[in-house]
């Protein structure tokens, strides 16, 4: 019955919402590859199709390419940022400077065609840029044809080869892909450290790797007989020509495809409640199989949780990969490091699918609202490990009544350092790698939960299903955001963006003091100490052992919060936001005040949050 | 939000005239009936003492009356004038007794108990410090006849005295002139030195010196101010200001002092230079145990206008 209702509403909203904004117009791109690895030189040899259709109000006479593996040579802008920036990831650091020409990456274009007219093109870095031989109209497709030459670098960050677990090919980033152009323009950004943005359409791909290799890539496999290896009860597969086997996969709707590669992978897989396929593809051996055998289980549940809470997972399979360094997602696969303990790898095995939501389906530009991607994922599995904590699915760990109080307590002695940067920043352009970090995974988080603080747990949950119902597969920016979360609340929410998002304000509310009126009431004074203002939930509790929560809308919120779970609140009268006192007036002797009991709200000095008998101002 | 509760009630300059003269009026009647007893012990005794030579050196063994019933006496002055300024307060001001100890009207008992023993026990060790620096001044006189009416007077009547001092001088003046002058250590200031200027007249004075004894009075209604003003409430000064007199009155007199008792020791020679340096000392420690107790803060911010 639940699930009809869901449905219902789903179907209700994209009726009437469901266009997102009418300006808002997709690129389409088709990828046909057929890639040959010569694994004695680390090197591949690539045949690109690519069908790329002009949605845009716009004629195209340029497109642009991201060519990655371009950045793992020494001086490239990724290794200079690297040597620089004061506090450098140390998976990169100064790696870079000493590859040598065997061990570097590299994407060396062959020939590049548009409708068999050659094209004018040149390499900057990471960036192809391309003059096409005819323009692109409104509303055309055209086909570029590409043969490039690659080398696949040895693992500094996020894809190589030979990583520290011993993983041969981790393969993401890996072709030459077009950058996309949307309402902003063209977001050809060099690759300096993160992160990506891509045009949704189909991939084929078809690899040719020696026989002894097992392959694991983004989409579903199209010849599971032909390679056999857990894809079919054939183990062998067919063997095809100089000793290869053929790989194809088909993914569909997607930004990006990456795959991995290993002879010691083993792949097991189990069909979760609703049908999704799940792989899970790693080196069998004592550091991974006791974890790895109960990851299965654990991730169906929390598919079941996740798609229940934040929207269903659109896409037919999705692949758990022993690879990379650290975790990284990719549309229907992850690439995760697989020496972990069980809390460790199922920690990062829900925040790599959980990205699934907000980058493959919604697909926030990242680098400019990494935030969107980063927050939100991180949010959404906070909140999925203490759904399996609470199942008990994660041994010993228990569940706690606030999941996100870690994560406030550092932002708060992030902000104490005086390193915090709007959100608004470019994610290459923070002064450090901290600085993004906490701006984009911490604040963002912290920008959801703050967020079901002010509208209230019940509309907060009916807007995070419809914004990934209104957006999905639509690029939305912060306003989009937040204009459905205004649209399910009835509240105007855009202060708090703004101030979230471009500003580095902070709340910060004290309770002043509680004085005795001449009427025999007592007045309960608060007061407005930060430079950004929020709703308040106040509990005061009196000396005859009763206690009463009330909520303070602020009044540029134009309305108040729902149903908060099982809060009951008395609403007081509108706070606005230039006045720095606000009275509450009670009837009864008061015995402790305090703002936000639940730290759900970000407050600079929580000190002066509570007020007890003799609580000086 | 303690020091701006004295805008609350009428609060007329004139009326402020009035309570002062009142309480001055109650405090001169309540001085009578002393007064009565006193001359009759003199006549009684043939005493060629004038009353005010009596008064100079109020020691009532001297002329035959109890010491009790002569501390008894002393001290219904004092509950003239707390009535007295009780009314005025009530009737004239139409303020809240409360309100002159916390900007809640209650009282905390917690704090009451923590200023009124921690200051006892401070004074204590003080004394013992003394003790050994200077043992022959001490002499027992412990009466067991006496002793316990000077408890029960100590207990009951006692803490009147000083509470009217706090809640007049810490309390009223305070909070009126904070009315006047929205600057917590002027207002603090101000109050001790009215509180110096009124203990200008206790024997001691004259016994000890001017200036030694004025600083005394000044740092005792600055240490009680000081309290007041970091608690932002009156408790703490009440309970130290009661174990202040009732520790001279039980424990350890002096001759020559404001107030004769048959406490259980006596000093036959008094250090005012030690007293004040004492006083000094045991002030830092009990702010500083008080901070720590109730988690003041710093700097002391002035109360904001609710418009």
């Amino acid at each position: 019955m639940k699930y009809i209702n869901s449905l219902l509403f789903v179907l209700l909203c994209s009726a009437v919402y469901g266009q997102g904004d009418a300006d808002r117009w997709q690129q389409h791109v088709n990828y046909k590859m057929d890639i040959d690895m010569d694994v004695s030189k680390y090197q591949y040899d690539g045949k690109q199709t690519i069908e790329y259709t002009n949605n845009s109000p716009d004629t195209l006479k340029k497109v642009y390419y991201h060519l990655f593996f371009n950045a793992f040579q020494p001086n490239s802008m990724m290794d200079l940022r690297s040597r620089t920036i004061v506090d450098p990831d140390r998976r990169v650091s100064s790696r870079i400077s000493t590859l040598t020409p065997e061990e570097i990456g590299f994407q060396q274009i062959k020939t590049l065609t548009q409708d068999g007219l050659p094209t004018i093109y040149k390499v900057e870095g990471t960036i192809l840029e391309v003059a096409l031989a005819k323009a692109i109209l409104p509303g055309q497709t055209t086909t570029l044809k590409m043969d490039f030459h690659a080398q696949v670098p040895v693992q500094i960050r996020r894809s190589g080869r030979d990583n520290a677990e011993g993983v041969d090919y981790s393969m993401a980033q890996w072709y030459p892909k077009l950058s996309e152009y949307d309402y902003q323009g063209w977001h050809a950004n060099p690759y300096i450290g993160r992160e990506y943005y891509g045009v949704w359409g189909d991939f084929d791909v078809t690899i040719h790797m020696p026989k002894d290799y097992v392959v694991a890539a983004s989409g579903e496999i199209q010849n599971p007989k032909e390679v056999g290896s857990g894809y079919a009860d054939n183990d062998n597969g067919v063997v095809i020509n100089d000793g290869k086997k053929s790989w194809r996969f088909v993914a569909k709707n997607v930004h990006d495809f990456a795959w991995g590669a290993d002879r010691d992978y083993v792949v097991r897989s189990k069909r979760a409640y609703n049908g999704t396929m799940m792989y899970f593809v790693y080196q069998p051996g004592e550091r991974t199989n006791e974890n790895w055998e109960k990851l299965p289980d654990i991730m169906d549940a929390a598919l079941k949780y996740m798609n229940g809470r934040f929207g269903e997972y659109p896409y037919p399979v999705y692949n758990f990969v022993q690879g990379g360094d650290g975790g990284m997602e990719y549309p229907m696969l992850t690439l995760i490091t697989g020496f972990r303990n069980l809390g460790s790898l199922v920690g990062v095995s829900v925040h790599e699918w959980m990205h699934s939501w907000y980058q493959m389906v919604l697909g926030t530009n990242e680098s400019l609202y990494a935030w969107m991607d980063e927050g939100f994922t991180s949010f959404a599995s906070a909140e999925t490990m203490n759904h399996l904590k609470q199942l008990g699915l994660l041994g010993d760990s228990k569940p706690t009544s606030n999941p996100f109080e870690g994560t406030y307590n550092g932002y708060l002695s992030f902000v104490a350092s005086g390193q915090d940067e709007p959100l608004s920043t470019h994610a290459d352009h923070f002064s450090s790698n901290r600085a993004y970090g906490v701006g984009s995974y911490t604040k963002g988080s912290i920008f959801l939960r703050q967020l079901e603080y002010i509208m209230g747990e019940e509309a907060f949950a009916k807007g995070m299903h419809r914004y990934f119902n209104t957006w999905k597969f639509k690029h939305p920016n912060p306003n989009d955001f937040i204009r459905v979360m205004e649209k399910t609340s009835g509240l105007e929410l855009d202060w708090y963006k703004e101030y979230w998002v471009n500003s580095t304000h902070h709340p910060d509310y004290a309770v002043y003091d509680v004085e005795a009126a001449d009427d025999g009431n007592f007045k309960i004074l608060l007061v407005n100490e930060g430079k950004m203002p929020m709703p308040l939930d106040v509990v005061v509790r009196y000396t005859d052992g009763t206690a009463e929560l009330f909520n303070i809308p602020l009044r540029i919120m134009r309305g108040e919060k729902s149903k908060d779970n099982i809060r009951t609140f008395s609403y007081l009268p509108d706070w606005p936001w230039t006045h720095p006192v606000y009275t509450i007036e009670v009837s009864k002797q008061v015995d402790k005040v305090e703002i936000d009991p639940e730290f759900r709200m970000i407050d600079t000095n929580r000190e002066n949050n509570t007020w007890t008998v003799g609580t000086t101002p | 939000m303690f020091f701006i509760q004295g805008r609350k009630g009428n609060n007329h300059w004139g009326l402020y005239l009035l309570t002062v003269f009142l309480v001055l009026f109650a405090y001169s009647i309540g001085q009578v009936p002393m007064m009565m007893v006193v001359m009759r012990y003199l006549e009684a005794n043939d005493s060629n003492l004038s009353i005010g030579d009596f008064f100079a050196d109020p020691d009532f063994t001297a002329i035959g009356m109890s010491s009790n019933v002569g501390l008894f006496m002393l001290l219904l002055m004092f509950v003239a004038a707390f009535f007295a300024f009780w009314v005025a307060v009530k009737y004239l001001h139409k303020k809240k007794f409360t309100s002159l100890i916390s900007a809640d009207n209650r009282i905390d008992l917690k704090r009451l108990w923590f200023g009124f023993i921690v200051w006892l026990m401070l004074m204590a060790a003080g004394e013992l410090v003394l003790y050994f620096l200077n043992p022959e001044v001490y002499i027992f006189t412990f009466k067991a006849e006496t002793v316990i009416g000077l408890i029960a007077i100590s207990v009951f009547i006692l803490p009147i005295q000083t509470s009217f001092e706090e809640l007049f001088f810490r309390g009223y003046l305070l909070q009126g002139f904070y009315n006047l002058i929205a600057n917590k250590w002027i207002v603090v200031i101000l109050t001790s030195l009215l509180f110096m200027l009124v203990h200008g007249t206790n024997p001691e004075i004259e016994q000890f010196g001017f200036g030694i004894m004025m600083s005394y009075y000044f740092l005792a209604g600055l240490l009680l101010g000081v309290v007041t003003m970091l608690d932002d409430r009156l408790e703490l000064a009440l309970g130290m200001h009661a174990a202040m007199n009732m520790y001279g009155a039980i424990f350890v007199g002096y001759e020559g002092g404001v107030i004769q008792t048959d406490s259980i020791w006596k000093m036959t020679e008094m250090n005012a230079l030690a007293m004040v340096i004492l006083l000094i000392v045991a002030g830092i420690v009990f702010i500083l145990l008080a901070k720590r107790n109730f988690g003041w803060s710093f700097p002391v911010k002035d109360d904001i206008h609710l418009a």
